[in-house]
């Protein structure tokens, strides 16, 4: 996404309304599900060259949940909700009803519950895309990787490579009871999308 | 097929690091360093004279390719995220595909003195992080780490050990005065 400044100041409002959308959906279809009120707000949205992912966050050596899917259909891409640990479990505290406990280790099943809200953010983000572009897709079962943060945005990193050059980074900050927390979505268009979506905000 | 640069070479005295020109801005790479060894970026290659030590910090699905010539003290990490230039998109980076990167870094070993049938190889990393995928085209971590083998098969440098695959990160450590690596793979410390 090499436009000129303006035209990428365009891209990125209208990135961000897709963010926003996305968000907006995400928040609703969790709060239904745990029965408890979880916003979801984006905080911030950047584009971000390949090469870059794995540097462009500053604490890389911590380690992070991370959903990966893939997105399948006219159009192919990928989408990554990273949190915090501590986070990944305080989420998953509230869809499987359980208490927070300081020393539970995140398992199979927190894995699991995880997926099912990485799922969820990802379904309504690609819907929210689908629908300004005009390309239906739908989410690929999720994979989920507990993992150092530089390590695990290697893949997306390597996915981008071979596809396309540039991906959304979309800081989103989960309300959710009295804790606020932050997390990223990445959206990793393949080239295809990226020319639509530039087509789509670039000429607005 | 691919651009062999020995110009590339630029010694720093002050790091005692020769560090390896990325092919795109024409620009040196700055190394950067954790408790006095030099960091290899993703998609980069560093080369050395011992006792120097070289990291791959966090390698997920890439895949770390330690090159060395023990008798005459030379040694080169890779820190590679794609497998083939050939199939690859970016074209300016050579460094970044496994099996390009392999000939850059022999071909600058070799500059630097080191006697080409002495080299010998090590490799760690191309782990398969998100466990659910099942197409080997999405599986970088095990094509990278395929393709890095093929590639020093056809470059006629032995392969001493390996530790690849899993679904965990690594951090390696490679100390060129030995040619050992010391791997941190989920809490754990080993050594090949």
């Amino acid at each position: 996404m090499t436009e000129s400044r303006e035209q990428n100041e365009m891209i990125m409002d209208g990135l961000r309304e897709i963010g926003t959308i996305g968000a907006a959906h995400a928040s609703t279809a969790l709060s239904e599900l745990v029965h408890k009120d979880i916003m979801i707000e984006v905080s911030d949205c950047f584009v971000c060259s390949t090469q870059e992912l794995p540097t462009a966050f500053s604490t890389t050596e911590e380690t992070v949940v991370a959903v990966f899917l893939e997105a399948i259909g006219k159009s192919r891409g990928g989408i990554m909700l990273v949190v915090s640990q501590k986070m990944a479990i305080e989420l998953t505290d509230l869809v499987l009803g359980r208490e927070y406990d300081e020393n539970h280790c995140f398992d199979e099943m927190d894995a699991d519950a995880i997926c099912e809200i990485g799922n969820i953010c990802a379904s309504a983000y690609l819907n929210a895309v689908s629908r300004f572009t005009n390309i239906t897709m739908m989410p690929s079962p999720p994979g989920v990787a507990v993992d150092m943060l530089r390590a695990i945005l290697q893949f997306p990193a390597a996915l981008v490579e071979a596809d396309s050059d540039s991906s959304v980074v979309i800081k989103t900050m989960f309300k959710y009871g009295k804790n606020v927390g932050f997390g990223f979505m990445l959206y990793i268009p393949d080239r295809e999308s990226q020319l639509v979506l530039i087509e789509k905000f670039g000429s607005m | 097929m691919i651009e062999r640069r020995a110009e590339g070479l630029v010694t720093d005295e002050d790091k005692r690091v020769t560090l390896a020109r990325r092919v795109d801005e024409d620009q040196v790479c700055q190394a950067h360093y954790v408790d006095g060894d030099a960091v290899v970026g993703v998609g980069e290659y560093h080369v050395v004279h011992a006792p120097e030590k070289l990291v791959c910090l966090g390698l997920g699905s890439c895949v770390g390719i330690a090159i060395f010539d023990l008798s005459t003290q030379i040694g080169g990490l890779i820190h590679a995220m794609l497998p083939k230039y050939e199939e690859g998109r970016d074209k300016t980076n050579a460094s970044k595909y496994a099996d390009s990167a392999i000939m850059l870094m022999v071909d600058e070993l070799v500059e630097m003195g080191a006697r080409k049938p002495l080299l010998k190889a090590k490799i760690a990393g191309g782990a398969q992080m998100f466990s659910f995928i099942s197409s080997d085209t999405l599986n970088i971590g095990l094509r990278n780490s395929a393709v890095a083998k093929e590639t020093l098969k056809k470059e006629n440098i032995p392969l001493l050990a390996e530790d690849v695959g899993g679904t965990k990160g690594r951090t390696i450590f490679f100390n060129s005065s030995d040619g050992s690596i010391r791997i941190q793979k989920n809490g754990e410390v080993s050594q090949i």
